[in-house]
């Protein structure tokens, strides 16, 4: 399958003049936002080791090179505008030098990402917003979750509805590693409409484009070039594998605000981890009869 | 004052030039020797830098004498001090920190301290300290070629720029209670410099950073929105504490990795300078590094030993509750 024509890699970009634009994150990035975007000072992206040993003390080492998320952080730090980093899994973790230097252009900033990182690291412009694809291809065949095309045809009033909908066309096209997703809000409710009052209640989503593109469709029907989406593959607590896609507005706190929010919070993840159950158990399933169906052939 | 003494030395080279017939009569002949050597007294002040002020230096009751050598048609020479210039001196200040050092032509100025590099240009373990030197240059201001200039070194004062190197953790407020959930605790810091323990550093800005976490099921994107939340930023009061308790609590961001490991997830946290009289030159520096693999860095423990109750553990310290004590639901 091919990457959708609608990824726009932006390759060469003319010089812009100097300007500095102040918060760009509430504004969609833009070409002209990459070439005029500059660094007000040198961001080293730090690379730290952090763990437990046996005894369960703790233990951080700093290291030259850097990782996928302290690479982003770097970028968020110099750059203001909105991000969707899109972690794939690396065992071990990949690292690689990359600190951004006073006066850089965010473009030339993520085009020093690429190539420092030997294409771990990938970067483009959709949507208003810069998406980071950190990851290895570890086959030809393999094409990474959020490049998969994906068929959907669902209305869907608030966010739980939009996201199970979504999971549930993705879960039932690919099995291998089943998908969950969440959104992230300052009042951690996801049953509130997607669509602002102004705009039809319902979204109808009709596609059989990426992944990627149906959440970036939806996240400009939300309309806030500050709401983005991260990616990271991890583990439950019997070590199964599992993609989640976590779409966040901006000015969330880092503490609940009240009772009410803490309790959706839980509430929303017990929602999530019993949704997850049923992909898991769904997918190995799936796996197994597959597995079976092929030995049968051969035999 | 002038006084007048005999040298041997200087009355053979008298005699020598009235040997070669340049003396003739009713010529005085004058000549100069730029001893003894010029003499001043240094001071610097504050011995330790406090934001806001600057090195004060000078050099005081600075004096050169020069010997006058006079041989009159008389023959009768006679030799005495004079007091000459200081036109030409000058402090050199040598600063952690300041790109060269900087050469000021005056007896008494005021020098402001830059920031240093602790990891580069501080001193000891973690950085914490540096000394700013300022050597005094006599100089009468005279040309080489002139036989009453003097040029001497008289040494130098030193001031010592501190920043704290150790920030230790005590229970603050708490605990933190949404409804009847126990959902974090607070707290307290204070700053130090092990060597100067009673050293205020009130004012001091300094902002938390969080290195990154580490638990048994953890997922990247967690982690970039707790790098990516951590803001907090302090003042530091007379008794050297934080001006507010650092709280630690359970949010959107925390609550998916809580939720899939029982264990608990555990936090890496560091503080920074911000500004404090000297801005911080290297933003990367963090409050005790280098000490150890560990120096420096605050670990944060986060486990949800219940459903109402979300132990929050700190360097260690955490509180005596085994349950939420939290008023009711709301």
């Amino acid at each position: 399958m091919s990457t959708p024509n609608v990824i726009c890699a932006i390759l060469a970009l003319s010089s812009f003049g100097y300007m500095v634009l102040p918060s760009c994150a509430e504004t969609p990035a833009t070409i002209e936002t990459l070439s005029a975007l500059r660094a007000q000072e040198l961001t080293a992206a730090e690379g730290w080791v952090l763990g437990l040993d046996q005894e369960g003390n703790p233990y951080a080492a700093e290291m030259k090179d850097t990782d996928a998320v302290h690479a982003t952080v770097a970028l968020r730090r110099a750059y203001d505008v909105p991000y969707c980093a899109e972690y794939g899994p690396s065992n071990p973790e990949y690292r690689f030098p990359f600190a951004i230097e006073p006066n850089q252009r965010l473009v030339d900033a993520l085009d020093v990402l690429k190539k420092n990182s030997g294409g771990y690291a990938q970067w483009r412009l959709l949507h208003g917003r810069v998406i980071l694809t950190y990851g290895e291809r570890t086959g030809a065949n393999e094409i990474f979750i959020m490049d998969r095309p994906l068929k959907v045809d669902f209305q869907a009033r608030t966010w739980r509805e939009a996201i199970v909908q979504i999971e549930s066309a993705y879960n039932s096209q690919y099995y291998d590693v089943p998908l969950v997703l969440d959104v992230v809000r300052p009042d951690s409710n996801d049953e509130v409409t997607i669509l602002r009052e102004d705009k039809s209640e319902s979204l109808h989503m009709k596609s059989d484009v990426s992944l990627r593109e149906v959440v970036l469709s939806i996240l400009d029907e939300v309309g806030d070039p500050r709401v983005v989406y991260g990616l990271a593959t991890t583990t439950d607590v019997l070590k199964r594998c599992y993609h989640v896609l976590r779409i966040r507005y901006p000015d969330v706190p880092a503490e609940f605000e009240s009772a009410d929010a803490a309790l959706r919070c839980k509430d929303r993840i017990r929602a999530q981890t019993e949704r997850l159950e049923r992909y898991l158990d769904d997918a190995q399933r799936r796996r197994d009869e597959a597995a079976k169906a092929a030995a049968d052939a051969q035999e | 004052m002038r006084s007048t003494m005999t040298l041997p030395v200087t009355m053979a080279a008298m005699v020598s030039m009235l040997a070669l017939g340049s003396f003739q009569e009713g010529e005085t002949v004058v000549t100069y020797e730029a001893i003894p050597r010029p003499t001043g007294t240094l001071s610097g002040a504050p011995a330790l830098m406090t934001p806001g002020t600057d090195f004060r230096i000078e050099a005081s009751d600075v004096e050169d004498m020069d010997t006058k050598h006079t041989v009159s048609s008389s023959c009768s020479p006679s030799t005495t001090l004079v007091s000459d210039g200081s036109a030409g001196s000058y402090w050199t200040v040598f600063d952690p920190g300041a790109e060269d050092s900087v050469e000021i032509k005056k007896l008494k100025a005021t020098y402001t301290t830059q920031s240093w590099n602790a990891e580069s240009e501080g001193e000891g373990d973690y950085g914490s300290y540096a000394f700013t030197t300022a050597t005094f240059h006599f100089d009468d201001g005279r040309e080489d070629s002139d036989p009453r200039h003097d040029s001497a070194g008289l040494g130098g004062v030193t001031t010592m720029k501190i920043v704290p190197e150790k920030v230790t953790t005590a229970l603050g407020s708490g605990p933190r209670c949404h409804g009847g959930m126990h959902v974090g605790h607070c707290f307290r810091h204070t700053v130090l410099n092990v060597d100067f323990p009673t050293f205020r550093f009130e004012g001091l800005k300094i902002r938390e950073k969080v290195l990154g976490t580490i638990c048994e099921q953890w997922d990247k994107e967690s982690e970039d929105a707790i790098i990516a939340s951590a803001h907090g930023e302090w003042t530091i009061t007379g008794d050297n504490s934080f001006d507010l308790d650092d709280c630690h609590t359970t949010g959107e961001d925390l609550a998916p990795l809580l939720a899939k490991n029982p264990g608990g997830v555990a936090l890496f946290q560091v503080y920074c300078l911000e500004s404090w009289g000297w801005p911080a030159k290297n933003p990367d520096h963090y409050i005790g590094k280098g000490g150890s693999f560990l120096s420096g860095i605050h670990l944060v423990m986060f486990r949800d030993e219940s459903n109402t109750f979300c132990r929050v553990t700190k360097d260690g310290v955490t509180c005596a509750c085994t349950e939420s004590t939290c008023p009711g639901m709301s």
